[in-house]
């Protein structure tokens, strides 16, 4: 079967079609695999969770008239593989790229006082909400690509036609500047 | 710091960061970003600046309300200024996507990270409490300023409003408040329907995820106040006042105001995403503009009084090109192919719109594209995100694309035709740059006999650096250049500046610093190919070129036509040295080969299968082809894989076994014994045997000793990101070496890869500025031994 665009998936999601979850597994299912696996580290937790996320999503379309089917199906899987590896690793951190990527940035969303705690998770996500908003698309698409979907270095270089130093120091800089927002907005 | 903590941030990143994160594509996106920063309003570039900058409004706002009489105090002229810190009353024009611009005395202000707000798709999370926007004077200057407005002020194009407290308020310029509604939510966009009759637009958290009702609603006033919750946001009404128009998809209905459920379906633009680029109505016909594989069908759909089709649809014209649809506006803007020649031209015609062209006597703003934007011309074959206004005497619009000069936005005066470029970096070019007049004087540096250049144009043999984990090539050098091929330009080596000038092959395009196209130019160890006219050719050194293969048809008499070389990943040696075999990626009649191995000797061309999204990382060693992060599945559908090797039908066959938890790209070192370096999903350093499909566990100094190893040469080389520095460890000495230490942290160093002649390593470095990409400097360090030597040329400043 030929790729599908989103309007097309859309209409065999309406019409309650089953082709539409084969068709989204085969356009979407190596990407959201992905994504899982990052967060999860763990290829048989990862890919179950795919399979939940197209379970959610048959269930949700309709109603849901998603825009953009990867962004749509990536919240699904992320929120998914949080919430699997939140219940899995309650009290001792995973591996994976999430660890990763929580290492290097949990020293700019964590109070320098207090390393453990985070001042308030809703203020910070909103300020970083403000603070993506001022950045180049792709410094923004880079950043999410890291700390939301915990895209490796490689993947991300791979992805942006960049070099994985450039994607490395983009981040660094990026992070440095969203400390001192977060700290003009009395955040951290 | 906790996980969930961590989770619970990320979880709060609005859908458009996540959608511009998950849609993107570097390669696709070289060009098209700067349209996608514009098609989310210019706020991108302007909000970056503008949260150093004061809060102006808000401030002059809070004042206000701390004072509302307006009495003087000590600071006697503060009353003077509206709410934007400005002199004068402030208008508001609408623009053509419902966008607002304001003006004073001085100024414009165009606020650029609020939308038209017809979907809340288009911006995601909550209505914002601020908003960035771009100020410039209204005569003279050339630059925009961005600013940040700290509070929420709307207009209709008519009247102000604010909104705090959960209240909406009509003000005037000075923040004089009238109570006027009680809204529950926070408002992002408000538009009139009608004297008494308006539709209000907010943003609520999560909405596009949860499903949660839109809070689009119809607000009288006075009277009723907010009724009606509604779900479509983009909405029209035809004056009157009675009739609501609305688009759902790539449909429009009509509905009576008071029943704004009961709808007719007036015209359907079929099932094809964005099916209609823009509608209007008035209180006779229905205009809309669909869009195809064509181009755009400009329809007219005759209306009754009760707001029914009263006719057939009639096509007024077909265009390839979209023309703003603003029928009652004075102007409009095209955006089209004059001839060959791009253009963007503004007609202030008094005519209407429709039909298009109808008028064209006054051109009082015509420029081509390539002069705004050099070969980054915006995609033609959609619809250009672009907001026109038309004040009393201006046309002022926003350019699809940032120009090459920073070109944002266009003024034009219509009493005098007048027009300016306004940017917040936009600089007006004067004077042509110099660097003219140096490539031109150029060609005559080359005075010796043709015999002693090669197929370059330089002196000595040609060797190519090589990527030391893809095989790639982009750089090379010889006695007395060293060649970005990639962008057809080269430097001399020699002279300590770095100036770059075209390579002089004809078929190679013109030298374009800020193109990122690649010509189909590829050398390999002494020998320059070429592709055009189907035809692959090696260049000698007289200029001459001899066909290698003729691509038109295979040996197996298949026609071969049309294909398209994207980028040679290796090359396999015949028995005389020469390059026998090519393994390239590329298309052939425009479907995609993925990987594809060409034999120069037979002129055949294996496609190599891959899986559906094509494997990043392909490693050519002397006698194989592998793929790494390949994935298939098997017959219980479940994926497997992670390396395969190639057989000669181009099948990919397993290498290794679920065991080895190849990770996603990863980063591999595969050795000509048939060796892989590599890291597990645990991050854990391995080492796998391509024959046996063995895989060991191995201490991180062996896997560091082999993962930075230069294929041929008993030494490492690697950055270190952390200290900044460029390391060399020879495999048979002890310690490492630093070969370059970069100080300046805001440079991103690319190791441009290897070559080895003579046991003698030679190692390409280039530092880049981030923001700009700017070249600042090229190193080629020689190591012979424990002898290091280099030379390096730098961009002046």
């Amino acid at each position: 079967m030929p790729d599908l665009n989103d309007s097309q998936l859309l209409t065999l999601f309406n019409q309650r079609d089953q082709a539409a979850l084969a068709a989204t597994e085969k356009q979407f299912g190596r990407f959201c695999l992905r994504i899982a696996n990052n967060i999860l580290g763990c290829r048989e937790d990862a890919e179950e969770c795919v399979n939940d996320a197209l379970m959610k999503l048959w269930n949700s379309i309709p109603p849901e008239q998603p825009h953009s089917f990867a962004a749509y199906l990536s919240v699904i899987v992320r929120n998914l593989a949080c919430s699997r590896r939140t219940a899995a690793n309650a009290k001792k951190r995973g591996g994976g790229e999430f660890t990763v990527a929580l290492a290097e940035i949990e020293d700019t969303l964590a109070s320098p006082e207090h390393p453990e705690a985070v001042l308030d998770t809703i203020a910070i996500g909103d300020a970083l909400n403000r603070f993506l908003d001022t950045l180049p698309a792709e410094t923004s698409a880079i950043f999410v690509m890291r700390y939301w979907s915990d895209m490796s270095i490689k993947e991300i270089a791979a992805r942006c036609g960049k070099g994985q130093s450039k994607v490395k120091m983009t981040l660094l800089r990026t992070r440095n500047a969203l400390k001192e927002y977060l700290e003009q907005e009395g955040l951290r | 710091m906790k996980e969930q903590d961590y989770i619970n941030i990320m979880n709060r990143i609005r859908k458009d960061h996540i959608e511009n994160a998950m849609l993107w594509d570097g390669s696709a996106q070289k060009d098209s970003r700067s349209i996608r920063r514009l098609s989310l309003g210019i706020g991108a570039i302007a909000a970056c600046i503008a949260v150093v900058i004061g809060c102006i409004g808000y401030n002059v706002h809070l004042e206000h309300l701390a004072n509302p009489s307006g009495e003087t105090s000590g600071a006697e002229n503060k009353e003077q200024l509206n709410l934007f810190g400005g002199h004068g009353e402030i208008k508001c024009t609408l623009g053509n996507d419902s966008s607002i611009l304001y003006s004073d005395d001085e100024y414009f202000y165009f606020p650029t990270n609020i939308g038209a707000g017809q979907d809340n798709a288009a911006v995601g999370g909550p209505s914002p409490d601020s908003f960035s926007y771009l100020r410039w004077e209204k005569e003279g200057g050339s630059v925009c300023e961005p600013r940040t407005y700290d509070g929420i002020l709307l207009s209709d194009g008519e009247r102000l409003y604010t909104y705090h407290d959960e209240q909406l308020f009509i003000t005037d310029s000075r923040g004089n408040e009238t109570f006027c509604s009680s809204v529950p939510w926070k408002p992002c966009r408000i538009q009139k329907l009608g004297d008494d009759w308006y539709f209000l637009s907010a943003y609520i958290e999560d909405s596009w995820i949860d499903g949660s009702p839109q809070p689009y609603v119809f607000l009288d006033m006075p009277g009723e106040g907010i009724h009606h919750p509604f779900n479509y946001g983009d909405v029209r009404s035809d004056g009157k006042g009675d009739t609501l128009y609305f688009r759902s998809e790539n449909q429009i209905y009509s509905a009576p105001r008071k029943s704004p459920n009961q709808k007719t379906l007036l015209a359907d633009a079929g099932d094809a995403p964005d099916a209609i680029a823009d509608w209007t109505v008035d209180e006779n016909n229905l205009y809309y503009i669909a869009v195809s594989d064509d181009g755009f069908q400009y329809r007219m759909k005759p209306l009754n009084p009760d707001a029914e089709v009263k006719g057939r649809d009639s096509i007024i014209t077909n265009a390839h090109y979209y023309f703003n649809m603003q029928k009652s506006e004075l102007f409009s803007v095209s955006y089209y192919y004059h001839g060959y020649e791009p253009v963007i031209e503004v007609c202030a015609s008094g005519e209407p719109v429709f039909p298009p062209g109808a008028s064209s006597e006054l051109y009082p703003y015509r420029v081509t594209m390539a002069e705004l934007w050099g070969d980054h011309l915006p995609d033609l074959d959609v619809r250009p995100d672009m907001t026109f206004f038309d004040t009393d005497e201006y046309i002022i619009f926003t350019l699809p694309q940032e120009g090459v000069h920073g070109e944002q936005i266009v003024q034009i005066q219509k009493s005098t035709q007048d027009c300016r470029c306004l940017g917040v970096n936009y600089v007006p070019q004067e004077t042509k740059p110099q660097e003219t007049e140096s490539q031109e004087t150029e060609p005559a540096d080359i005075t010796n006999a043709a015999s002693d250049l090669n197929a370059l144009g330089g002196r000595g043999k040609i060797r190519s650096f090589q990527d030391l984990y893809t095989n790639e090539t982009g750089f090379a050098e010889d006695d007395e250049y060293i060649y970005d091929y990639y962008r057809g330009r080269r430097a001399r080596k020699t002279g300590g500046d770095l100036v770059f000038e075209p390579l002089s092959l004809p078929q190679i395009p013109e030298y374009d610093p800020d193109s990122d196209q690649m010509p189909n130019l590829f050398i390999t160890d002494g020998m320059v190919l070429l592709v055009h006219d189907n035809t692959l050719f090696e260049v000698h050194p007289d200029g001459t070129q001899t066909a290698l293969l003729d691509l038109i048809a295979d040996s197996a008499g298949d026609p071969l036509t049309d294909l398209t070389i994207f980028q040679l990943f290796g090359f396999a040696p015949d028995a005389s040295g020469r390059p026998g075999k090519l393994f390239l990626n590329g298309t052939v009649q425009n479907h995609s080969l993925g990987g594809a191995i060409m034999d120069l000797n037979t002129g055949t061309l294996v496609k190599l299968t891959t899986d559906e999204n094509a494997p990043y990382n392909f490693k050519v060693t002397d006698d194989a082809v592998y793929a790494i992060d390949y994935y298939f599945s098997d017959a219980q559908n479940q994926y497997i894989g992670g390396l395969v090797r190639y057989d000669d039908d181009g099948k990919a066959v397993p290498v290794s076994t679920p065991e080895w938890g190849i990770p996603n790209l990863p980063e591999a070192i595969i050795e000509s014994n048939g060796t892989i370096w590599f890291r597990n999903q645990h991050d854990e350093p391995l080492k796998g045997n391509v024959e046996d499909h063995s895989v060991t566990t191995v201490s991180e100094d062996e896997f560091s000793r082999h993962n930075h190893n230069i294929p041929g040469a008993a030494c490492d080389v690697w950055l270190d990101d952390a200290a900044h520095q460029l390391k060399f460890r020879n495999s048979e000495e002890s310690g490492e070496q630093i070969l370059k230490e970069f100080h300046n942290p805001e440079w991103e160093i690319v190791i441009r890869g290897f070559y080895v002649e003579n046991g003698v390593i030679h190692i390409a470095v280039s530092a880049h500025e981030y923001e700009s990409e700017k070249l600042i400097s090229l190193t080629v360090f020689t190591i012979d031994g424990s002898k290091v030597s280099s030379y390096e040329i730098t961009n002046p400043a």
